[in-house]
């Protein structure tokens, strides 16, 4: 992209983390505490109507033309405002993966109908890659989703091909962030699947691990705030507890580590807009990115609930909120240490040196 | 994204990026003509006049000096680019590093047009250095109660007292010497303080090495008895020195030398690692320890790390591989885990160094990127040393930076305001305290 429809995408991508917030902050006030997470429909039909549900689709498929600046403002304030939504999965992965494979990539399943007006279940989409043939993965808002478009890797050459949710027998499952979930074995080498190239497969896990990523990233300025509000307002011994520099050093430690958790995660999105998913650098800062939210995540959670005490150890706690969801996406698309050890491999085996990496 | 600590993210210009390349091309060639040795905080430790003169002589000390003042009228973050390209190859930088990071500015914005003609052309050309004066032995992390006195006489000033922690104070031309002159208002302890040029070399200055706990001299004890200063050496007005200390602060804890100390010793540890890769498979190492047995959706290339043997990669010059251990532990993603923070630490840094060229205040960042940064470089010593253990014999010159970095790492988040005291910044601006 030319810096002048980066620039664009960035004033895009402002307005709408704005109206996304104001949605969020809504759907957040009628949330349950529930130990788990559905989706709630309502607000996903609004993110239908406004299109927010599935932006980086090309026009012609009822997307937006959008891309991961956009999706990324987006993603990141539901992450912040707490509320369980799957847009990562349902457009950045499902939709991009059945944009990718082409028409017809649907061998067997119906491609998603819009949510009707008598309010049924919208038809959501997620995604999953099956790695080896009969091994069971794990595949998150299964059980809220109408279809599974797969990346079926198992075989000599990528395939991608879509079924229907209804077509899966699953165990569903609650993550430890609340979020539905489904261990499934995927079927493979599905006739009528549509082969994709080897950079379409790699890409699919780095989109998730960014995707996860700019979520984590979101939840923990949410955390942070938190922790200052907190401190700020809960009196002990005659004065706020943030007046202690035990506590403030906690506190300090939380806001720098989402700070660098967020620096991290826009150098990646921005290098993603500018120059692709394929590129180096993105690879780079994705991998980065990911690790780092990850281990940030260890400091962020830790301190933010000893700095809350018991109160924040509750359901009713609008910290579970946050905290529940990073340490469920931590482990996704990849562990924190798997990522470490990429960025390793990529230092090691690559082209560029260590610096040039780092300064890439 | 409102009220981030941190500013916007910023990518470097084209222009920045090619003195960049230069840059390191030229330190390659001179490490590689063994001008000098890749070390770990050389900012500190490594002193080399004559390398100093030859970096000076490129246009790359005294950037953003104006050129009627001899400097080169750089930017800040051209000046970033460069500082951090010295650093992360850890080329002997210490000679320069104080008189080009806050002497010159600091003489840019307060000093007068005679004491910028007499100090700022040979510091760009790399004649002059400089030390601080700040601390005391009873004024570490509260500066504003330093005892160095000065009293008014005829033409000048007589100052008295000791200055502590004077970095290369043995080997340097000249300090800013921070000097009460006026007695303390407990009211207003920030008043009454004045900021003195002083030569190092003048009647009555003493100086005595402070040798840190491996032998090595970098620090000194500077006693001031009784030493004139006339007039023209107070820097700015008299009574203006808390203000002249404190402006320049961004600058000086959120560059580059608060992240990179030990980054030669990071590129050292792979290169380590490299080499036991390609010699010495690690035997006996479990299937299935790597990542994409877990049923993990990693590329293949992500799984070979468990065990250190499954991939064969093309060995780099023989550096250190006659000497590969015959086993080493897998790093668990230990080293990857540094390389990823410190990739975030170097666009924090550079954010903020965009946003001090805007001329806006960054103090909290920089305060962050100081806390963050000095732990992650001491961190790295730490990591290395775990992984590697007793390595003398294998690799003699990797254990050495492991001990020269273990050493150095206390003072990372000493130096500079302590990193608890920082902290303290971070919670005011959150609005703790």
């Amino acid at each position: 992209m030319t810096n002048e429809q980066i620039t664009d995408a960035a004033e895009v991508a402002a307005e709408l983390r704005t109206v996304a917030a104001d949605i969020f902050t809504d759907a957040a006030d009628r949330l349950a505490d529930t130990v788990a997470r559905p989706l709630d429909a309502q607000v996903w039909a609004t993110l239908e109507e406004t299109g927010l549900a599935r932006l980086t689709g090309s026009e012609d498929s009822g997307g937006s033309d959008a891309g991961w600046l956009e999706a990324a403002a987006v993603l990141g304030e539901a992450a912040s405002a707490g509320v369980p939504l799957p847009l990562l999965e349902h457009d950045l992965l499902a939709g991009w993966l059945r944009d990718a494979a082409g028409p017809p990539a649907s061998a067997e399943a119906p491609t998603g109908s819009p949510a009707d007006a008598a309010g049924s279940t919208p038809a959501i989409s997620t995604a999953a890659e099956a790695v080896a043939t009969g091994r069971p993965v794990t595949v998150p808002w299964l059980p809220a989703a109408a279809s599974v478009v797969v990346l079926d890797s198992s075989g000599e050459r990528p395939q991608v091909y879509e079924i229907a949710a209804s077509d899966l027998v699953f165990d569903e499952r609650t993550s430890v962030s609340g979020e539905p979930q489904a261990v499934v074995v995927l079927p493979t080498g599905v006739a009528g699947a549509v082969e994709v190239s080897a950079e379409v497969a790699d890409e699919f896990r780095y989109r998730g691990a960014l995707g996860r990523a700019v979520q984590m990233a979101g939840a923990g300025e949410a955390i942070s705030q938190l922790c200052v509000e907190h401190v700020t307002t809960r009196v002990q011994f005659g004065r706020p507890i943030g007046k202690f520099q035990a506590v403030q050093q906690l506190v300090t430690d939380v806001a720098s580590e989402a700070a660098l958790t967020r620096t991290i995660v826009d150098r990646a999105v921005l290098t993603v807009a500018e120059h692709g998913m394929q590129d180096a650098r993105s690879r780079f800062f994705i991998a980065a990115a990911k690790a780092c939210a990850g281990g940030a995540a260890e400091t962020i959670v830790r301190n933010a609930h000893q700095i809350h005490g018991a109160i924040g150890t509750t359901l009713e706690h609008s910290l579970q909120r946050r905290t529940r969801p990073v340490m469920g996406w931590r482990r996704e698309f990849g562990s924190t240490a798997e990522w470490e050890t990429r960025i390793e491999e990529l230092v090691l085996d690559g082209d560029a040196d260590l610096w040039e990496l780092v300064t890439a | 994204m409102g009220g981030q600590l941190v500013p916007q993210l910023v990518t470097e210009d084209e222009q920045t990026r090619a003195l960049r390349l230069e840059v390191r091309s030229f330190l390659r060639r001179e490490a590689a003509a063994g001008t000098f040795t890749p070390w770990v905080d050389t900012w500190l430790t490594r002193w080399d006049n004559d390398f100093t003169k030859k970096l000076a002589a490129r246009g790359w000390v005294g950037m953003t000096i104006p050129t009627e003042y001899g400097g080169h009228g750089r930017t800040f973050l051209e000046r970033f680019a460069v500082t951090e390209e010295l650093l992360a190859m850890g080329a002997p930088v210490a000679a320069q590093w104080v008189a080009d990071r806050q002497i010159a500015p600091s003489l840019l914005r307060f000093g007068t047009e005679e004491q910028k003609q007499a100090f700022l052309p040979k510091i760009a050309s790399g004649d002059l250095c400089f030390g601080i004066g700040m601390s005391e032995p009873e004024s570490g992390s509260d500066l504003a109660s330093v005892q160095t006195k000065g009293r008014r006489v005829e033409g000048g000033w007589r100052i008295t007292g000791r200055k502590t922690w004077t970095s290369g104070g043995h080997v340097a031309d000249g300090f800013f010497a921070l000097v009460r002159t006026e007695p303390l208002d407990p009211a207003h302890r920030h008043a009454g303080l004045s900021q003195f040029i002083v030569d190092l070399r003048a009647d009555g200055v003493s100086i005595d090495p402070i040798v840190s706990m491996n032998g090595g001299h970098h620090f000194n004890e500077v006693t001031l008895d009784d030493v004139f200063i006339p007039d023209d050496r107070v820097l700015g007005e008299p009574g203006e020195g808390w203000h002249q200390v404190t402006s320049e602060l961004a600058f000086e804890r959120s560059g580059p030398e608060r992240f990179l100390s030990t980054f030669a010793l990071l590129e050292e540890a792979f290169d380590h690692l490299r080499a036991a890769r390609t010699q010495a498979p690690l035997e006996n190492a479990p299937a299935g320890q790597g990542p994409a047995d877990s049923g993990s959706s990693l590329p293949a290339r992500a799984a070979t790390v468990g065990s250190l043997s499954s991939t064969a990669t093309t060995a780099s010059t023989a550096t250190t591989a006659s000497a590969a251990p015959s086993a080493l532990p897998a790093t668990g993603g230990a080293l990857g885990r540094h390389v990823a923070r410190v990739t975030a630490l170097h666009h924090m840094s550079l954010s903020v160094a965009s946003s001090l060229q805007a001329g806006e205040n960054a103090d909290t960042a920089a305060a962050l990127v100081k806390v963050l940064g000095t732990t992650e470089e001491g961190d790295i010593a730490e990591t290395v040393d775990r992984l590697v253990g007793d390595v003398a014999a294998d690799n003699p010159r990797l254990q050495d930076l492991v001990d020269a970095a273990i050493a150095q790492r206390p003072g990372f988040t000493l130096r500079g305001g302590t990193n608890e005291v920082l902290r303290g910044v971070v919670a005011r601006s959150l609005g703790l305290r």
